[in-house]
């Protein structure tokens, strides 16, 4: 139920953006999320883009992985 | 770093068994079809927790639904609901006599619905989390604001806080949880710092890939012992969350009390619509009387929401229950944990 998946943006057009997931195209709501720009990704949900999929955090897992496991090998 | 070192690193640091509970049906899912219990250690037990909202939805809320059904209204809901039973009957076996029962994916589709059928009475049965709230709730202030009258909702929504404070006020074994992104998402992570704060358990709040559900396990595995809590899906998941979707949730809904299925009832567990919106209100508009009846067989999907049990441990999994034959909401959801090991599991039982 609280499967999203990710799209990215295509085109705005009031409460709506064109958004394409994994290489098809589709209209989600995006009331939900404050200042949208195309090319930007966003998770979806039942319709509805829940929030936008931050750049700078993408590889935040790996790096927190690298240091936890450096952590391990040192301690 | 990928999944195979992983793994490894999990194997290797991990001695003592350390009780895991995911509280989330998409991360069920998604543990049992990469196969991960196959191959992590034995000592990571991982424990399904009640985070599918079609299996502790209320069996009194599929009775009204019928009976609405029966007054020739007509109910349109998400897929996974048409299958679970009431105390008696399903949506999907009224449907089977001729009842209008419409399956959407995306609340959105309501409006062409209602649209489509101007004379009839439409009532949308609603179920979810704090992620699907502010969706629900979006689609319901656009009704009121349109002054559509020939609809209204039968909501179901659930908190996940309430249902882990009741898991954690209790005796039992578990050394982490691996937290839902997706609540989370809409929540904001700090939602789920109580956890650790207030009972003392560590907490990683996951994604959905392979290598983010491996992480928090990674996490909450090497810091057994050592209180940790952390955001593995900072990707998606803001401190506090996405505050348009909670203000649509606030000014739509208040937090009321809700009957799990299995469980009971739980206070403040749930969202109904306030008085702004009681207009909308389905409960409301026909003056239904929502009685929280149990069904009566022996199916321990209570005791396998609560993480008390594991699936194979039922007498009736794989032998009288089944997807064809489903006993209990378990087995009955796409996210139902009885589901997910019986889909990708003979090795686990």
């Amino acid at each position: 139920m609280c499967l999203a998946i990710v799209g990215k943006i295509l085109s705005i057009n009031n409460d709506d953006a064109m958004v394409i997931i994994m290489g098809i195209k589709t209209t989600v709501n995006i009331i939900l999320i404050e200042d949208l720009h195309i090319g930007d990704e966003v998770l979806i949900h039942a319709g509805f883009a829940i929030e936008k999929i931050s750049e700078e955090k993408a590889d935040f897992i790996k790096h927190q992985l690298k240091a936890l496991i450096m952590d391990d090998k040192d301690g | 770093m990928d999944e195979k070192r992983l793994i490894n690193e999990i194997n290797q640091q991990i001695k003592n068994k350390v009780n895991l509970m995911e509280v989330c049906g998409t991360h069920t899912h998604e543990i049992k079809r990469l196969g991960l219990e196959s191959v992590l250690s034995n000592n990571v037990n991982l424990i399904s927790g009640p985070g599918c909202p079609v299996c502790v939805s209320s069996c009194g809320m599929i009775d009204q639904a019928i009976e609405c059904l029966k007054d020739k209204k007509t109910i349109v809901t998400f897929g996974d609901m048409v299958k679970v039973k009431g105390t008696t009957s399903s949506l999907k076996e009224m449907k089977i006599k001729g009842y209008k029962v419409i399956v959407i994916y995306s609340p959105l589709d309501l409006f062409n619905i209602i649209r489509n059928n101007i004379d009839e009475e439409i009532i949308f049965l609603g179920v979810g989390f704090e992620t699907t709230a502010p969706v629900i709730a979006s689609v319901i202030k656009q009704m009121k604001k349109s002054n559509q009258k020939n609809v209204s909702f039968l909501l179901d929504i659930k908190r996940m806080k309430p249902i882990l404070i009741y898991i954690l006020s209790k005796n039992h074994k578990i050394n982490g949880i691996v937290a839902p992104g997706h609540v989370a998402t809409i929540t904001g992570s700090e939602y789920f710092r109580f956890i650790t704060e207030d009972y003392h358990i560590s907490c990683a709040i996951c994604g959905f890939t392979s290598l983010d559900i491996l992480s928090g396990i990674y996490y909450l595995s090497k810091h057994k012992g050592k209180l940790q809590f952390i955001n593995l899906y900072s990707r998606a998941v803001r401190p506090n969350g996405n505050p348009l979707a909670k203000n649509i949730i606030n000014e739509v809904f208040e937090e009321s009390d809700a009957y799990w299925r299995g469980i009971g009832s739980i206070k403040y567990s749930g969202y109904r619509l306030n008085s702004e919106y009681k207009d909308y209100d389905a409960i409301n508009k026909y003056q239904l009387n929502i009685v929280h009846n149990e069904i009566d067989n022996d199916c321990c999907c209570d005791k396998i929401m609560l993480g008390l049990k594991k699936p194979t441990e039922c007498k009736y999994f794989r032998i009288i229950c089944h997807p064809n034959n489903p006993l209990g909401p378990c087995m009955v959801s796409s996210e139902g944990c009885c589901l997910a090991y019986y889909k990708y599991g003979r090795k686990y039982g």
